[in-house]
């Protein structure tokens, strides 16, 4: 186990400094350096740091818990579904109104008997083709129901997968002998509070770029990654960042010659060839 | 027509509830509102001590949660935690737009702060809280401890700034913070011991 300390150098770390890290990032308190490596053994899935984060969430869960309920005022709740309504999806099921609404039989006026056993007849079709319609809504219904169901777990599996090939990813790289962790340092232009750090391992040529606490990038504009070979820029990629401000970018092919750091500007959209805007983040290799 | 074709969403498990407002159903985000408002409502009360800011807080959580429940991981989330996190971390960015604002407009007077009987944050939130299930185990705790994590989780500070505020090194904040949450992880999940 091994922590970042202000310098950028690696460190050891015991079981009382990682509880420590557990507990004041489940609290919210963890900040710097500090928080930016606990996050980074996270996102490793560092199984110590994953059980102490688990277990020191869950008390502060277990807190939340025991607060005595408090009923909110029914404006609350109003005013939120005439918010959300506008947007749901509409294939909902008939409202209670719909579903009383009953057949209404004409009167027979006549004393016709033929014509009484007609009338009755197509009342009774009426109303059985009615209950037949509204039984056909019901199961169209459930099965749009369903579908819905059906696509989100797809997009959960899907992203699940996802997850799963990242971590394996990133397990690699957090195996391989002579890993490295290279930190970021800011510029004037870096967002406040935006941090990161480079996984780097020269005998798999590959590494890791975590960078968290990001606003997305500028209308127009992309984060783009470069390695510098000396001062030859070669293009590493663009950094997606999402919606919790964190981003990663897993390279592949680090060229053989000596490579002398990592750099993160802003390019425009899609990316330059060659750095053109502001340098937010540099990384030198030692 | 059988009783599930008119779901009684009240019936449903939190992992069926949280899909179906996924998939934009009103009457599922209606449930989940009855379900845990008074809990979240409970807990901005707790933080903020304030209606107003209090009822500003719960419909914008909610209204997260409408848009972004499908970002809730049903297999490896848990719901009211999930719930209980967006809320207290709304609140503490209230508490923090609300402490700038009143910087920006009041000239605090630290000698009138300093004097004793003086209102006291920390101290107001311990009184105002008495008969909280919750009180039963932050009691247990060394005053030192529980102050500390209130402090962090209730009023948003961090560890730098609880020790500069009680005038403590920051290793002292971090050893006490430590023992008090292993404690309080011992007492309430007592199968993670």
């Amino acid at each position: 186990m091994v922590d970042i300390n202000d310098s950028g150098r690696v460190a050891p770390i015991n079981r009382e400094m990682l509880e420590e890290q557990a507990a004041l990032y489940a609290l919210g308190a963890l900040e710097g350096q500090e928080k930016s490596s606990f996050e980074m053994l996270l996102e490793l899935q560092d199984p110590e740091a994953v059980e102490l984060f688990a277990e020191m969430q869950a008390v502060t869960i277990a807190i939340c818990e025991e607060i005595e309920p408090l009923t909110p005022t029914a404006a609350i709740k109003r005013n939120l579904l005439d918010i959300v309504e506008p947007t749901a999806n509409p294939e909902k099921p008939p409202s209670r109104k719909a579903s009383s609404k009953k057949a209404t039989v004409t009167p027979i006026q006549t004393a016709n008997r033929w014509k009484q056993f007609s009338l009755a007849a197509t009342a009774i079709a009426a109303m059985l083709i009615m209950a037949l319609g509204y039984f056909i809504y019901q199961l169209q219904t459930e099965i749009s129901q369903l579908r819905s169901q059906v696509a989100i777990s797809g997009k959960l599996i899907e992203r699940l997968e996802g997850d799963l090939a990242e971590g394996n990813r990133l397990l690699t790289i957090a195996c391989a002998p002579g890993l490295g962790i290279l930190a970021f340092n800011g510029f004037e232009g870096t967002p406040d509070g935006a941090r990161g750090n480079v996984l780097f391992t020269p005998e798999l040529g590959r590494a890791l770029v975590v960078v968290s606490e990001m606003p997305q990038a500028a209308e127009g504009k992309d984060y783009q990654v470069w390695m510098l070979e000396g001062s030859q820029p070669i293009d590493a990629g663009l950094l997606k960042v999402n919606s919790e401000g964190q981003a990663t970018l897993n390279i592949d092919t680090i060229p053989e010659d000596v490579l002398s750091a990592f750099a993160v500007t802003v390019e425009p959209k899609g990316g330059s060839p060659l750095p053109t805007g502001d340098m937010l983040f540099l990384a030198t290799v030692n | 027509m059988s009783a599930k074709s008119s779901t009684d969403f009240s019936l449903l498990s939190d992992e069926i509830l949280i899909l179906q407002v996924a998939a934009q159903n009103v009457a599922a985000f209606s449930e989940l509102y009855d379900r845990y408002s008074p809990k979240l409502y409970g807990l901005a009360m707790k933080i903020l001590r304030d209606p107003v800011l209090a009822d500003d807080v719960l419909q914008e959580v909610f209204l997260n949660v409408w848009k972004k429940a499908d970002s809730f991981d049903t297999q490896r989330g848990y719901l009211p935690g999930w719930l209980s996190i967006l809320c207290r971390n709304r609140c503490i960015d209230a508490l923090r737009s609300r402490e700038k604002r009143r910087q920006k407009s009041v000239a605090i007077n630290e000698e009138t702060l300093a004097m004793p009987g003086a209102s006291n944050p920390m101290q107001d939130t311990l009184n105002t809280q008495r008969g909280d299930v919750l009180r039963i185990h932050l009691n247990r705790l060394p005053q030192e401890q529980r102050m500390l994590i209130e402090m962090a989780y209730f009023e948003g500070y961090s560890q730098s700034e609880i020790a500069e505020k009680l005038q403590i090194p920051l290793g002292t904040v971090k050893t006490r913070i430590r023992l008090g949450m292993n404690k309080l992880r011992d007492r309430l999940l007592p199968s993670a011991e």
